[in-house]
């Protein structure tokens, strides 16, 4: 079991998984939206690849309406 | 509506915008935030002519309705997105928001803001001199949100902001340009585009700020918070064009005395001053 912070949630799973997976676990769209772990960006192309260990913190975030 | 039509020509005809590698007509940029809803704000970005439209970064609502995002409204193919760091109280978040947002847009276009404190919303001057120098650094294009003070204005276009955009007034607080004297002090040292950002509560803010010679004015509150917001957007277009073509016009000076419009000359009766 590992756990991983996303948007400030725990969320828990059984095994390792890559950022596009956990984006498919939650439904996400992959398009307008950037993802950083651990305060790094992770770019589009590395979703597939970039595995989510323990204790990672995860943020999605996508654009709202600002002045 | 065929004046509009015309005065939109008109202003067409004029020198475009040029902020880095972007160009534009309009230069009015809205706000995206305040809306009732979607249909509301699309209806006044159309009516405002912008061409150029603000947007936050926010965490995802993870257990939110996809149709409820933003992107999802907004014609990108017609609209530049400018993403701003509101809510940013430190160069180092303003800075992490930047790069999340290049993420987002493939685009180096930015509203850096680093703010003070929630009351005022007042900038840091501090914090945004040293955001902007390091986003510079990093490419990015950087339209720098200030007070309207002369000497942070020039520092942040010595730091290589593409515009400085100095507050007619506290954010949201409608109460218009405030000390034009400082606004007209940074326009005469200043090379970059100064764009006159918050503050606006009415048309004639805008027109105000304009005619001060402004390269262009960046509104939300004002028109998404109108009873009418659409009128009110095409109000604010009106106002920009009009506060434009009076600074380009050049207005006649201020006299203490009256001036007759009419010939003094061969007035009915042979009636002079002196009698």
């Amino acid at each position: 079991m590992i756990h991983i912070e996303v948007n400030g949630d725990d969320m828990s799973f059984e095994n390792e998984v890559s950022v596009a997976e956990l984006l498919s676990r939650l439904s996400v769209q992959g398009g307008a939206i950037a993802v950083e772990v651990n305060r790094d960006i992770v770019s589009k192309k590395l979703y597939d690849t970039h595995r989510l260990l323990d204790g990672d913190r995860v943020e999605i975030v996508t654009f709202v309406g600002g002045g | 509506m065929s004046t509009d039509v015309d005065v939109a020509a008109t202003a067409e005809r004029e020198e475009k915008l040029v902020l880095g590698e972007y160009q534009f007509n309009s230069r009015l940029f809205v706000g995206t935030g305040k809306y009732a809803d979607f249909e509301t704000m699309n209806r006044a970005l159309d009516v405002s002519g912008t061409e150029v439209v603000t947007v936050a970064i926010r965490r995802l609502d993870l257990s939110g309705d996809p149709e409820k995002n933003l992107l999802n409204h907004i014609d990108t193919s017609r609209y530049t997105i400018l993403p701003n760091t509101a809510g940013c109280f430190s160069a180092d978040d303003a800075i992490r928001v930047c790069r999340l947002s290049r993420e987002l847009t493939d685009a180096p276009l930015v509203k850096l803001e680093v703010l003070g404190d929630k009351k005022t919303l007042l900038p840091d001057p501090v914090e945004t001199l040293r955001a902007t120098e390091t986003l510079v650094k990093d490419g990015f294009t950087v339209l720098v949100y200030t007070s309207d003070d002369p000497i942070i204005a020039k520092r942040l276009e010595d730091a290589g902001a593409t515009s400085v955009m100095p507050a007619g007034s506290p954010i949201g607080s409608g109460q218009g340009v405030l000390n034009p004297n400082n606004l007209r002090i940074i326009l005469e040292s200043l090379s970059v585009p100064v764009i006159v950002d918050a503050g606006v509560g009415t048309a004639s803010d805008v027109t105000v700020a304009m005619e001060l010679g402004a390269e262009g004015v960046l509104l939300n509150t004002g028109i998404a918070s109108a009873k009418d917001p659409v009128r009110m957007a095409r109000a604010m277009r009106l106002a920009c064009v009009s506060g434009r073509d009076a600074y380009l016009s050049g207005r006649i000076p201020r006299r203490l005395y009256a001036n007759a419009s009419s010939p003094t000359e061969g007035t009915v009766g042979g009636m002079t001053n002196s009698q």
